[in-house]
């Protein structure tokens, strides 16, 4: 199954097709919790939930001309909303990786890595 | 769904009235508000008046309902003027003798359309154009509530004509809205004596397909839904074709295919034209999202030796016509994205093998960019990197919610990073003198695909490392911009061209 970056939300005009990251990638929540304890020994949690919004984090190996597409693709939409769609499901957000790097492996094929956040 | 029509077939000089019958099985007959002695006649199967002041005939029916389209082709065959009356067509026209219809009637400097009511006259619209012999015209004229229309096709220039000008897509002549006449009342030819003739008319019941849909599949014909409501005209095309193997005997072979042909044929002429086209167009008001989809897609499950594969074939061929003539033929297709794909030795063990994309035959070229100072160098390791970083705006508010901003001025800073091994003392000179000669002077960089660069080397710095006697490892790196934009592979071009003179 195809990942698809569609951007700039709302028009969608653009379409990058990219295949299945590479295992191990990430989908993690932006809500963190910080514990304070008091000097009387309670502990009062501060919450940012975020809105629930999700960050994933996915690694990809490409070939050479791909990852030029695909670099090239960031390099247009750095600041614009995007819609990505990966198994039957539809985020809304940023590309927020920064820098976007691409490493070269073997026979011109490029492992890069893509950072997305939901807007919420 | 068309509740008349006539294309005027017969002998010349049959009368219409009273020796002619309508395809769809129906009679003319001469309006109560038509001057006496009125009538038409068939002249080249088309529907010529008489020379009369002011001929008015009518289908003998009635509209099953007050909305519909009156079609026809209407051809100016004289050199007589007429400036003042017209020839045309109506619409709900009633069976009374003071006329009352709205009419579209064309003169040899105007087109206009009028309302009347009860033999008083109202001008809705007047298009000032020059009408010559020989010029025909395929009128529309539709009533649809208190929706009246009319659309003028000019046949010679194959252009809609507009209140201002012309227009390649079906855009109306006149769109006005009155109430004045609501009743169905019947379609109708008015004419001012035999200046022009009429063809091909046909009255059509407006909301739904027409012309009719049955003859979907033929390619000539022209289908188009005109919806005024709120609902969503949506016309389907679909080939459905499938087959199932005899149980039993799977290692049968079956085949299945559909075919869309678009074939035209000009024969026994020297300048013969023509051209297939196969247009996904959409327009739309304000902002709605726009998609076309040209899907090619094969999926195969289990099976034995199964393959897959699309084909967008683009095919012209020339053949000999005759001498002296050149003849080209060219077919081209630019595609901006790419496949990505390996080769498995097997399933279990992914090693990759040919790739796709260009192949690496050029070398890494350093230029100083007045060409005085070169130096080519060994390509690098393939683990050379390339960082692309942004100017960019990333806050989250109070709320909770993300931001990101980037305005598309701020800068865009691309580095790349090389590692180069075994390289000869006497390469590593050179390019350590190179380095001096340009240092923080911008430098041309050509890579192993010919991709060209300017920017500087940052890391002049870098220490060379010697791995072997007389053999060097040494990394620096490039922070520039690609020259010509975007990736110089990132567009695949497929492109033939065939010419040759016969003499």
């Amino acid at each position: 199954m195809a990942l698809l970056i569609r951007g700039p939300f709302p028009t969608n005009q653009n379409l990058i097709v990219l295949p299945n990251p590479e295992i191990s990638n990430t989908d993690a929540l932006g809500a963190t919790v910080q514990t304070i304890r008091m000097m009387s020994g309670k502990v009062n949690t501060h919450i940012k939930p975020r809105n629930g919004r999700r960050k994933m984090r996915w690694v990809f190996l490409l070939g050479n001309d791909k990852a030029k597409e695909l670099e090239d693709y960031t390099i247009d939409f750095a600041g614009s909303l995007c819609t990505v769609v990966w198994r039957d499901e539809t985020f809304l957000g940023w590309l927020t990786l920064n820098p976007f790097e691409m490493s070269g492996e073997v026979s011109e094929f490029y492992r890069v890595t893509l950072e997305f956040e939901e807007k919420k | 769904m068309s509740f008349f029509n006539d294309t005027f077939t017969g002998a010349d000089a049959t009368n219409i009235i009273s020796g002619h019958t309508s395809d769809s099985g129906d009679s003319w007959v001469v309006h109560a508000a038509a001057f006496g002695g009125a009538s038409a006649t068939i002249f080249s199967n088309t529907c010529r008046p008489n020379v009369n002041n002011f001929v008015l005939i009518n289908p003998d029916i009635v509209a099953p309902s007050a909305d519909y389209s009156v079609l026809s082709r209407i051809k100016r065959i004289t050199t007589d003027a007429d400036t003042s009356n017209g020839s045309g067509i109506a619409i709900r026209l009633s069976s009374s003798a003071s006329l009352t219809c709205y009419l579209f009637r064309v003169r040899t400097d105007r087109m206009v359309l009028e309302k009347y009511v009860s033999g008083s006259g109202t001008n809705l619209g007047t298009r000032m154009i020059t009408v010559a012999q020989n010029d025909e015209f395929d009128v529309e004229l539709l009533a649809d509530g208190s929706t009246i229309e009319v659309y003028v096709f000019d046949v010679a220039n194959s252009l809609w004509i507009t209140a201002s000008g012309t227009d390649v897509s079906k855009t109306a002549l006149f769109s006005v809205t009155d109430s004045s006449v609501t009743a169905a009342g019947t379609p109708g030819i008015a004419a001012y004596r035999n200046y022009f003739t009429f063809d091909n008319y046909q009255a059509l019941e407006a909301g739904v397909l027409h012309p009719s849909g049955e003859d979907f599949l033929a390619l000539t014909d022209e289908v188009e839904a005109i919806l005024r409501t709120t609902e969503r005209p949506e016309q389907f095309l679909n080939f459905v074709t499938s087959a199932v193997g005899y149980r039993g005997t799977p290692w049968l072979p079956i085949e299945i295919s559909q075919t869309l042909d678009l074939v035209q044929s000009v024969k026994n002429t020297w300048f013969g034209q023509g051209s297939s086209d196969l247009g996904l167009v959409q327009t739309v008001d304000f902002s709605y999202a726009l998609e076309n989809t040209l899907e090619l897609e094969g999926v195969a499950t289990g099976g034995i030796n199964y393959n897959l594969f699309n084909e967008m074939e683009l095919t012209d061929s020339s053949t000999r016509g005759g001498s002296m003539w050149n003849r080209t033929a060219s077919s081209s297709l630019t595609l901006q994205s790419h496949a990505n794909s390996y080769n498995p030795n097997n399933k279990c063990d992914r090693r990759y093998g040919a790739r796709t994309g260009p192949v690496a035959s050029g070398k890494l070229t350093l230029r100083s960019v007045d060409g005085l100072h070169e130096i080519e160098l060994r390509n690098p390791q393939v683990d050379n990197g390339r960082r692309t970083s942004f100017e960019r705006i990333l806050r989250e508010t109070r709320g909770g919610s993300l931001i990101v901003y980037r305005d598309a001025s701020w800068p865009v800073t691309q580095t790349l990073q090389f590692t180069i091994i075994s390289t000869k003392t006497a390469t590593l000179v050179s390019l350590r003198q190179f380095f001096l000669d340009t240092l923080g002077y911008e430098i041309q960089l050509i890579d192993w695909l010919g991709e060209e660069w300017l920017g500087v080397v940052i890391r002049p710095d870098e220490p060379f490392v010697e791995d072997g006697e007389g053999y060097w490892t040494f990394g620096f790196e490039f922070e520039g911009h690609k020259v010509g934009g975007h990736s110089g592979s990132h567009n695949l071009s497929l492109s033939s061209e065939v010419s040759f003179v016969l003499e």
